[in-house]
């Protein structure tokens, strides 16, 4: 087959492509981007609005507790996590498909690599504050208390907190792992 | 005329290469639907600040492919009906178009490939020259080059093998009649 056969070919292709109807267009604007940046900003976004609610009802409650050393070191670590936050949603805003498609992969999978290490490591340290903050409430309390310094109870808290983070890892891994692998090979693919 | 009007209107101007992209790296009606659906969703949030630095149709071809090749499968489908189900080909229905068989061929021939592949080749088809095909991918010129000629055998071998084999089945039942 000729060279020019192939191009002659696909010419003469008559694609049937008839006008959107009324509307349909405005339709399909107005549904949600399937895309896996998008995916991610909104994820992104949404923690981002839950850390700031969560941030402002936990100092405002320890300090209703008059726990003032408390608040402040929520305070500071609570917001090291919400500019954390704000500046991987704005990494990911600056990704665009307007650019050449090696930049853009590339920098599609820099942000999702990126997204999955830091997610692992902040959720770590979630889990770590929120475990902890629970064991010193718990133990503050006088009735829970006693109930906590049972036997076998670290051996218990501690073995949920590894599991409940070793399931943590293994969704953000099947959510977005394989997607991050995909991506990697097309780089692969374009770079070889 | 709204921004909505003039985005219809450059849409129009534009889905015969975006339906072909879409085309190309979808399996059924579904998929292309949907992935029709998102380009034109991305080209809708780029359009207001495309500056027109490249061509109109490079950054059509940059979109569509970069939504193209990141869209992962298993969609749910959420357009339920529409005009895009006439813009997808019907199969090919044997001995009725011989043109519409060999287009049906091509794109055979073009899944295929790897995704890349698929990408170049595609816009080599569309008489894009190899410094606009490499604008559009990152790759060098150079590179371009090597790899068309490469995609081109591969694409040639196998459509000679499918022709060659619809041959034999159309003799086969001629010597049965």
């Amino acid at each position: 087959m000729e060279e020019l056969d192939i191009k002659e070919i696909w010419q003469t292709q008559k694609l049937s492509a008839p006008d959107l109807k009324e509307n349909e267009l405005e339709i399909m604007l107005r549904k949600k981007s399937q895309s896996i940046v998008d995916k991610l900003k909104k994820f992104v976004r949404i923690e981002h609005i839950a850390n700031i609610v969560v941030s402002i009802l936990l100092i405002s409650y320890f300090l209703y507790q008059e726990d003032y050393a408390f608040s402040a070191a929520l305070f500071v670590f609570l917001t090291f996590v919400i500019i954390y936050y704000k500046r991987l949603y704005n990494k990911l805003y600056a990704i665009q498909p307007t650019t050449d498609v090696h930049v853009y992969l590339y920098e599609v999978h820099r942000e999702l690599s990126d997204f999955m290490k830091k997610y692992m490591i902040s959720l770590t340290f979630l889990f770590t504050i929120a475990f902890g903050l629970g064991l010193y409430l718990g133990l503050k309390d006088e009735y829970l208390g006693d109930k906590l310094r049972q036997p076998g109870f670290y051996i218990r808290i501690f073995s949920t907190f590894a599991i409940s983070i070793a399931a943590c890892y293994l969704v953000i891994h099947l959510t977005y792992g394989r997607k991050a692998r995909k991506i990697k090979a097309l780089l692969d693919e374009l770079e070889e | 005329m709204s921004s909505t009007e003039f985005f219809n209107t450059f849409i129009r101007d534009q889905k015969a290469i975006i339906a072909k992209i879409c085309r190309t790296y979808s399996d059924n009606d579904e998929e292309f639907q949907d992935l029709f659906q998102e380009v034109a969703i991305q080209l809708w949030r780029g359009y207001e600040s495309f500056r027109h630095e490249s061509k109109v149709s490079t950054w059509v071809y940059r979109v569509a492919l970069n939504v193209c090749l990141t869209q992962f499968k298993k969609r749910k489908r959420n357009l339920p009906t529409s005009s895009l189900d006439d813009m997808v080909h019907e199969p090919a229905q044997e001995g009725v178009d011989p043109i519409h068989e060999q287009v049906n061929l091509l794109y055979d021939g073009i899944k295929q490939l790897k995704e890349i592949e698929r990408a170049i080749i595609l816009l080599y088809l569309e008489d894009k020259q190899y410094n606009e095909i490499a604008e559009i991918l990152g790759l060098t010129r150079t590179n371009v080059g090597v790899r068309i000629n490469r995609i081109k055998g591969q694409l040639k071998k196998y459509m000679d093998g499918r022709i060659g084999h619809q041959g034999d089945l159309a003799d086969t039942k001629i010597i049965s009649a």
